[in-house]
């Protein structure tokens, strides 16, 4: 903690005297530097994807994988959630929705947040079926409340088209269509 | 240009010594920055990473089969366990902040955020991912040089004087160009949209309700030159952080206009911690010297809050009261204490310091009387001394340690 007003009784350079220690850190800035653009550039093809390839693992296992298309190609042209339709064993169903920011305070919305994300961009879209039923299990888990288990959950995409900016402010509410895009037949296993 | 004159200008680039004082800063601002992310998300640990987490680790392993950085799969999967992570998590974040071991707390902190983001990636933003990747960066990057409990240790134990030692900056470098790389980057992604060339991005950015934070006036929002200003303001904004940026005459100016695309989509979009954990890198661009200008000013502009001067006399010749001497003046970052040689004839006339409010209060470092005296010495400089302001409180009840010249005792 430097003091304007302190003294500068020594001011010992630590400048690398050997060689070899520079030239390892030359080394591996040249190959960071490589690795580096080309990971964050955006996909192309041929020597880039092979070079993307030859990259990737050494990025993945250090933790440098990344990228940044923010907002792009195109910020969304539609809002988005997710509802998911519980069926119990009695017959009875209920409606659940994701947890949305803008349903909540202007703290908690801070915090909920991560939720949107995670159904948003990574349930919603038909690319990650794969994560699908354990979206659903936890669904039957945070819906294990009546008393009867739940027995299906059916998850419904909705989704509401934002109108250009020369149509001006919407005249009344938000209309919203939806769509069923999965199934899953509950477990007595999924509840515990 | 040769390749002589190349191979000068990337050493000097990447090797000529510079002031660490830039990334050590950075240093506390990513401890606090992964402090305030983990804590928000304390509702949620078991959610997103315990034992019945919503994305099981079966699959997230079958789905990520690759190798990254990864402890929890060798926790016990129990809330404990799980609990225990997370609070130690805390814990080193609060270290790094400090600069406690820096070296192997930012390591720990390294490895339980990769941890985190490899156990449940889906939902992630970017600023997690910078996060991640700028940590990396600070591994090799002489990040407690300065500003850390572990350079008073080092003063404390005579291996490093007041001054801060230079480093190699090669490390604050990469930091510097992983920054600039992804604002660099965001504009080359967003050049292929055509709602950013025609300049209506921000519109629809604005409503999107599943982003929305702060209200926005609909006059802003469907006013087409507003948006068109904002959207190509990005823009421009993005790529001066990603080239311009690098000018010095520019970099500050750059750094402003960043700062306000920040402030401006923390207040409409409700990212948590992104535009915080973005905006604390440009820390790294601030260069040395003017770092230690703005703080000058900012200190004169305090000083009349923080008190009186204060003097501390030591004894150069006992190796312990001289190190003390040392360590006080690199905590005393308001400059408001005058260590003075008890051996010197200043010293030895009682009042006659060299401003009207030196003399009052002495603190003789250290004397055989002890650590209750020593320790009543810090209580009485506390006030002026942010470091030791816990002991703040006490100050009120002590009237300065007693000693026999009217000066506060302080022992070795």
């Amino acid at each position: 903690m430097p003091s304007a007003s302190v003294p500068d009784h020594t001011n010992p350079v630590r400048s690398p005297e050997l060689t070899p220690r520079r030239a390892i850190i030359t080394g591996f800035l040249l190959f960071q530097l490589f690795a580096l653009v080309i990971t964050v550039i955006p996909p192309g093809r041929g020597l880039l994807t092979l070079a993307k390839i030859a990259v990737g693992p050494y990025m993945r296992i250090v933790g440098l994988s990344q990228s940044w298309p923010m907002f792009s190609p195109n910020p969304p042209s539609m809002d988005t959630y997710l509802q998911a339709e519980i069926h119990y064993r009695d017959g009875r169903t209920k409606q659940w929705k994701f947890p949305i920011p803008a349903d909540y305070g202007y703290f908690r919305r801070y915090t909920i947040e991560r939720y949107r994300k995670w159904a948003n961009d990574n349930v919603r879209p038909p690319s990650s079926r794969a994560v699908w039923p354990d979206a659903a299990r936890y669904v039957a888990r945070v819906n294990d409340t009546l008393g009867v288990p739940p027995d299906t959950v059916r998850l419904l995409r909705y989704w509401s088209v934002i109108s250009p900016i020369d149509s001006g402010p919407p005249k009344g509410p938000m209309t919203w269509q939806h769509a069923l895009f999965y199934t899953y037949p509950v477990k007595p296993a999924d509840l515990r | 240009m040769t390749v002589a004159s190349l191979f000068r200008k990337w050493n000097a680039f990447f090797f000529e010594p510079a002031s660490p004082t830039p990334v050590a800063l950075y240093r506390i601002l990513y401890g606090i920055m992964n402090f305030f992310n983990l804590l928000l998300l304390a509702p949620d640990w078991m959610a997103w990473y315990g034992p019945h987490a919503i994305v099981s680790m079966a699959t997230v392993q079958r789905l990520h089969p690759s190798t990254r950085v990864n402890l929890l799969p060798f926790l016990p999967q129990t809330e404990f366990a799980i609990n225990v992570f997370f609070w130690a998590f805390l814990v080193l974040c609060v270290a790094v902040t400090l600069g406690c071991m820096t070296r192997l707390s930012m390591f720990l902190l390294y490895l339980g955020l990769a941890s985190m983001q490899s156990r449940n990636p889906y939902i992630l933003n970017s600023g997690d991912t910078l996060l991640r990747v700028s940590g990396f960066f600070l591994l090799f990057a002489p990040a407690g040089a300065a500003f850390s409990v572990d350079r008073l240790i080092r003063i404390w134990r005579g291996k490093e004087g007041v001054a801060v030692p230079l480093y190699m900056p090669w490390a604050q470098r990469l930091i510097q160009i992983q920054t600039s790389l992804v604002y660099l980057t965001t504009v080359w992604w967003k050049s292929f949209g055509p709602k950013w060339v025609n300049g209506t991005s921000v519109y629809y950015a604005l409503r999107m309700r599943e982003f929305a934070r702060f209200p926005i006036p609909d006059f802003l929002v469907y006013n087409r030159y507003f948006i068109r200003a904002a959207t190509w303001g990005t823009l421009v904004t993005e790529f001066s952080a990603g080239v311009l940026i690098w000018l010095r005459d520019l970099r500050y100016y750059v750094m402003i206009a960043v700062v306000c695309l920040h402030a401006g989509i923390e207040y409409s979009m409700n990212i948590p911690m992104f535009e915080w954990i973005t905006v604390s890198t440009l820390v790294t661009f601030v260069y040395p010297e003017d770092l230690a200008r703005f703080w000058a000013r900012v200190r004169a502009w305090l000083l009349p809050l923080v008190g009186d001067m204060r003097v501390v006399l030591y004894d150069p010749l006992l190796t312990p009261s001289a190190r003390m001497a040392d360590v006080l003046r690199a905590v005393d970052i308001f400059g408001r204490l005058q260590l003075v040689d008890a051996r010197s004839p200043e010293a030895r006339a009682p009042g006659s310091g060299r401003s009207p409010s030196v003399g009052k209060r002495r603190i003789l470092v250290p004397t055989p009387g002890g650590l209750r005296s020593g320790f009543l010495a810090l209580v009485a400089i506390s006030p002026v001394v942010p470091a030791l302001w816990l002991l703040a409180p006490l100050s009120v009840f002590s009237r300065g340690g007693g000693h026999p010249s009217g000066a506060t005792s302080a022992a070795g």
